[in-house]
């Protein structure tokens, strides 16, 4: 029944093409009465409770902010800024997502906020640079994930918290890993781009890039209030956030007057559908989450684990798959929070310490955030680029098979991960 | 008749982008106040913090509102997608009836808890704002959904993953 109920369900009220949110409300509804038997009350607490988190707020207004500097030609004055500096090498419009999305990974601390911000940003650029739709949309989801792996995210705090363990080698412990998988993004993204010829941007030549900083300081300057506020210690990423709607409001407005008050206002509206669509996902999660998390699946799965006495690397090999299951599932910060202690103990009998297997949990709950069928950046991709989940389902593949390699190297190299904490 | 719902919702739909629209511009504003009133003036907005978080809330639940009259919740396409045109749109429909009595399940499963709040008048830490008022953007929300996509299926029809029939609906 609890089977039934929290993963069959699900999926085939997915397949009768519910809205996810409605699907992840029935879910919890039909726990609450046939399985974990506790009062109703529990959706409305956690519906509210799942959005009442302060980092959070970063996401509507990173959307808004998207939207500013998508339509008020900051995105596109970026964009050709960065082309002028590393043109000329085919892919490299593509690699620039992934090094923004590890770049904004690291500032927005979120996933879907990350992915909201990188492609109303790059989006219109990478299509118009001769990318299919199908691949700048994957590229665009599969690279957002990295907000889990890539230092100082809420994942490794709060993995930090639970293992106790300290936080700051877990950061430091997390560079190497994050820079391995954009690295492998940016391989095979130059490759895809050789392949499929997509045309190269004018080479890189002092006078163009002279002329395309001049046209884009103002809009560069979007990126250093954001980094430069973060790093600096000056802002909250959510501060940044906000922030950065109010600059890129002033750059659109007074400096480059592209968008007016009645853009302005159809930027408004369209962001408040776009954030609703979004976040009410998140708040029906936290109560399937919640139940989930309190349904005692996980242990269960743990339990069978020990039971079949695996060698260590057979061992890791079903934590792996256990972490990836639940992360396409689970928000990163809930399945950390329950997992951790759980899985902890049997990992480490295998020899790997817990620094290592907090890089390996991030790892692995970031592919799972765009892992077909669940993957919450999958349904942040469908809100935004308006497309058909099979055709992100198609295009996210590669980047899925190539980061699971990665996790793999990851999880059977644990130098990659603690060479720049002395080996510990 | 028709023609009333199809008016009384866009009406609707004017207050909703209007309210939803402020919270969130209202919200960016009390962020840059709090960032130029502690760099500035030392002074920091102690309210802060509750406040935007609760427009956020306001904001999500009526921007999702808005969502179920455009037809734009995000939902898994892939099955639906291949079934003949009269197949899907019975699917649509029905999509949109369960989403309505889920989201009137919610409404129902709030209501002891807004009554509860109400009752003790308990308030936020900070600002000392009755938890009533940011809680009830839950329940308001999704009835207001709930009408919306029962107002849309008899004005308009099933309006799925096309955006264009929703810039359509807002005219």
């Amino acid at each position: 029944m609890t089977t039934f109920v929290y993963f069959i369900l699900p999926l085939i009220l997915l397949m009768l093409g519910l809205p996810i949110f409605v699907v992840l409300l029935l879910t919890s509804f039909a726990a609450i009465v046939f399985v974990a038997h506790v009062p109703t009350d529990a959706v409305q607490t956690y519906m509210f409770g799942s959005l009442d988190n302060f980092p959070l707020l970063a996401v509507p207004f990173f959307v808004l902010a998207g939207e500013i500097m998508g339509k008020g030609g900051i995105a596109d004055r970026v964009v050709n800024w960065v082309v002028s500096i590393i043109g000329g090498v085919r892919g490299s419009l593509a690699v620039t997502t992934v090094a923004s999305s590890e770049l904004f990974g690291a500032m927005a601390h979120t996933s879907v906020g990350t992915v909201v911000a990188i492609g109303r940003l790059l989006f219109p650029s990478l299509t118009k640079h001769g990318y299919s739709e199908r691949f700048a949309i994957s590229l665009i989801t599969s690279s957002g994930a990295v907000a889990v792996i890539i230092p100082p995210s809420i994942a490794m705090i709060l993995y930090a918290m639970t293992a106790e363990v300290s936080a700051i080698k877990l950061f430091t412990a997390g560079i190497l890993p994050s820079l391995l998988i954009g690295l492998v993004d940016a391989v095979y993204v130059m490759v895809y781009a050789r392949i499929k010829m997509v045309p190269l941007s004018a080479p890189a030549r002092w006078k163009n890039i002279w002329v395309s900083t001049k046209e884009a300081s103002w809009a560069i300057g979007t990126l250093v209030v954001i980094f430069g506020g973060i790093y600096g210690g000056v802002f909250t990423p959510t501060e940044a956030a906000g922030v950065a709607v109010v600059y890129s409001l002033f750059v659109a407005m007074v400096v480059y007057r592209t968008i007016g008050w009645r853009e302005l206002w159809q930027i408004i509206v369209s962001s408040v559908v776009l954030i609703g669509q979004i976040l009410i996902i998140v708040t029906s999660a936290g109560v399937y989450s919640w139940l989930m998390t309190t349904s005692g699946i996980p242990q269960r799965l743990i339990h069978g684990i020990e039971a079949m006495q695996l060698p260590h690397w057979q061992t890791l090999l079903f934590v792996n798959a256990g972490l990836l299951l639940a992360g396409s599932f689970l928000e990163p910060a809930p399945a950390i929070l329950v997992l951790t202690p759980l899985l902890l103990p049997i990992v480490e009998a295998a020899g790997i310490n817990a620094i290592h297997f907090g890089i390996i949990m991030a790892v692995n709950l970031s592919i799972g955030l765009y892992m077909p069928p669940f993957g919450l950046n999958l349904f942040a991709a469908r809100a935004i680029f308006n497309v058909p989940m099979s055709v992100i389902y198609r295009g996210v593949l590669p980047f899925v098979v190539l980061n699971f390699l990665a996790l793999l190297v990851i999880t059977y190299v644990p130098a990659i991960s603690t060479v720049l904490i002395g080996g510990r | 008749m028709t023609v009333v719902i199809r008016r009384v919702a866009n009406a609707l739909m004017a207050v909703l982008r209007v309210t939803a629209g402020t919270m969130l511009m209202l919200s960016v504003g009390i962020n840059f106040a709090n960032i130029i009133g502690r760099y500035v003036f030392s002074v920091s907005l102690y309210w802060a913090e509750e406040a935007m978080l609760f427009l956020m809330i306001g904001c999500v639940f009526l921007g999702a509102s808005q969502a179920g009259w455009l037809g734009r919740h995000i939902r898994m396409d892939v099955m639906i997608s291949l079934l003949p045109p009269r197949a899907r749109k019975v699917f649509d429909v029905l999509a949109d009836l369960i989403t309505i009595a889920t989201c009137i399940a919610v409404a129902a499963f709030a209501w002891p808890v807004m009554t509860m709040f109400y009752e003790l008048d308990q308030r936020s830490e900070t600002a000392n704002i009755p938890l009533v008022i940011p809680q009830s953007a839950v329940p308001i929300g999704v009835v207001l959904m709930a009408l919306l996509i029962a107002a849309r299926l008899i004005a308009v029809g099933t309006r799925h993953d096309d955006i264009v029939a929703g810039r359509d609906l807002e005219h």
